[in-house]
């Protein structure tokens, strides 16, 4: 089996390269494509990553205000949440974070790979690259 | 301040007689450069955003794209009946970030595939609720164009089909920000209204295209946004199409086609029509190059003077026909004589206008 190294997410509809966005090249295609619901759930994925990390390693990092600052812009994007200046309410955001995944989560993953199958069908579909722009129909241009 | 893009076309729409800027626009020349390469002179007056601005502005684009562009999802999804959670976003500059090359071709042919969808009949969640920087593009010939990118383009349910918006830190205050950079703000929105329309009716799409934008400003606290504004923007399309005639015209007279033909913009400058007026001082780098330029005629007296006295009208005939040193040329003329010595002994300087005073 091949050393696993890095390549760039793909579009769901038809596999276009994502260039910021990194993944590893041994996950499925499944993992490695961004469906309708995907941004959400990442969205989500990590807040509630930093949020944990802020709760439980609070003598971890050499500055923990970077963690809580980080976690906190996160969770400004949560559903019906007001964040305030020094008020880091992490259990709450951790809280609503998981309830969200788990409404989403299967959905999302659900889309990914039905978009996978359909992409794997594609001429030109390379496993780790997508399909490269060069390679898809030019509309008008 | 760059000239690219739809902030050089809306230059252009503010004063299309002027061949020197939109030669200027078609080079792509930085202004300053260009006025010390004209004048030999460093340039010393006001120009361009004050940092803090640029800064704040970009903040406030950041802060509206952040979390998957929560807020702007936010402020965006009551307007088009969406729940703000299940819409689908795609950020083009992540998709093809700036650091590549051919950015603005290969953004604009996926913006092609998604439009192409549209024309299919898919709806989001099969094409996404919200693109971030859409590449659009307006032909200046058969083979060249001017790339635009609005700042985001919504989905909107009603029409099929999407409408571009603008991101702008200027805040609102009563209903509205100040009126100055709404004008221009209006103009780039018109080139990127208009950029769609013609992208629209490529596939087909002529009905669902409007010329309309999205605008979202500040509100006055921190960079929260305000709500966003809907505008149409019949006149502005139609001033940006008389800028892309003028902005084909001169490309052509000059045979300026691009930012390699910079040098050549600066070469000819002396040769090329200027059209001074009011405005200039607020927008160009060589407004008082050109003052120097139109010095001894009416121009130089302001928009009303021109209008009043016609643009080639040198000072020294004024004074002369307002004194009756000079025969009138015609009716017309004879009439402004008896008016301006009217006024000038309204005023009280019959002297000045003799030259005595």
């Amino acid at each position: 089996m091949p050393t696993p190294s890095l390549s760039t997410a793909l579009t769901a509809e038809r596999g276009e390269p994502i260039m910021k966005l990194v993944v590893r090249t041994d996950w499925s295609v499944g993992q490695r494509v961004v469906a309708a619901t995907t941004g959400g759930v990442r969205h989500l994925l990590l807040t509630a990553r930093l949020c944990k990390l802020a709760i439980s390693k609070r003598n971890h990092f050499a500055d923990h205000n970077v963690l809580l600052h980080l976690a906190a812009a996160h969770a400004r994007g949560l559903p019906n949440t007001v964040v305030r200046y020094k008020e880091n309410d992490l259990e709450a955001w951790l809280d609503l974070s998981l309830e969200l995944i788990r409404a989403t989560f299967r959905e999302d993953e659900d889309a990914r790979e039905r978009a996978a199958t359909r992409l794997l069908t594609l001429p030109n579909f390379h496993p780790v690259c997508g399909v490269l722009d060069e390679h898809l129909e030019v509309i008008g241009v | 301040m760059s000239l690219s893009g739809a902030r050089g076309l809306a230059r252009i729409s503010q004063n299309p007689r002027c061949d020197l800027q939109t030669a200027m626009v078609i080079g792509q020349v930085d202004e300053i450069e260009f006025y010390e390469a004209l004048t030999k002179r460093q340039f010393e007056g006001e120009y361009g955003e004050r940092i803090s601005a640029r800064r704040r502005g970009n903040k406030f684009e950041a802060s509206l794209h952040q979390n998957n562009a929560a807020e702007l999802r936010r402020i965006l999804a009551p307007r088009f009946g969406y729940d703000p959670e299940r819409m689908y976003v795609r950020n083009l500059a992540d998709e093809i970030p700036d650091y590549m090359t051919e950015v603005h071709r290969n953004r604009y042919v996926r913006m092609m595939r998604v439009f192409a969808d549209v024309a299919g009949g898919y709806e989001p969640p099969s094409v996404p609720h919200l693109l971030i920087e859409p590449q659009l593009r307006l032909p200046v010939s058969d083979s060249r164009f001017v790339y635009v990118a609005p700042d985001f383009a919504v989905f909107e349910p009603a029409t099929k089909c999407y409408v571009v918006g603008e991101e702008k830190s200027m805040i609102v205050r009563a209903g509205s920000p100040d009126r100055v950079d709404l004008e221009r703000t209006r103009r780039q929105a018109g080139a990127e209204a208009l950029a769609l329309r013609l992208l629209g009716d490529q596939l087909n799409l002529f009905e669902r295209v409007r010329d309309r934008a999205i605008f979202v400003f500040s509100s006055p606290f921190d960079i929260t946004p305000h709500q966003p504004v809907e505008e149409y923007l019949h006149a502005e399309v139609s001033e940006i199409r008389r800028a892309l005639e003028r902005y084909r015209a001169v490309s052509e007279e000059l045979q300026v086609y691009g930012k390699e033909d910079g040098k050549k913009v600066v070469a000819r400058a002396h040769q090329l029509g200027i059209n001074f007026q009011n405005s200039c001082l607020s927008s160009c780098a060589l407004f008082y190059n050109c003052k120097d330029r139109v010095s001894n005629t009416a121009v130089v007296l302001g928009d009303e003077a021109k209008d009043a006295f016609g643009g080639t009208t040198e000072l020294e005939h004024l004074y002369a026909l307002a004194d009756g040193t000079v025969e009138a040329k015609s009716a017309e003329e004879g009439a402004l004589a008896v008016r301006l010595r009217e006024t000038a002994i309204l005023l009280g300087v019959e002297d000045l206008c003799s030259g005595k005073g």
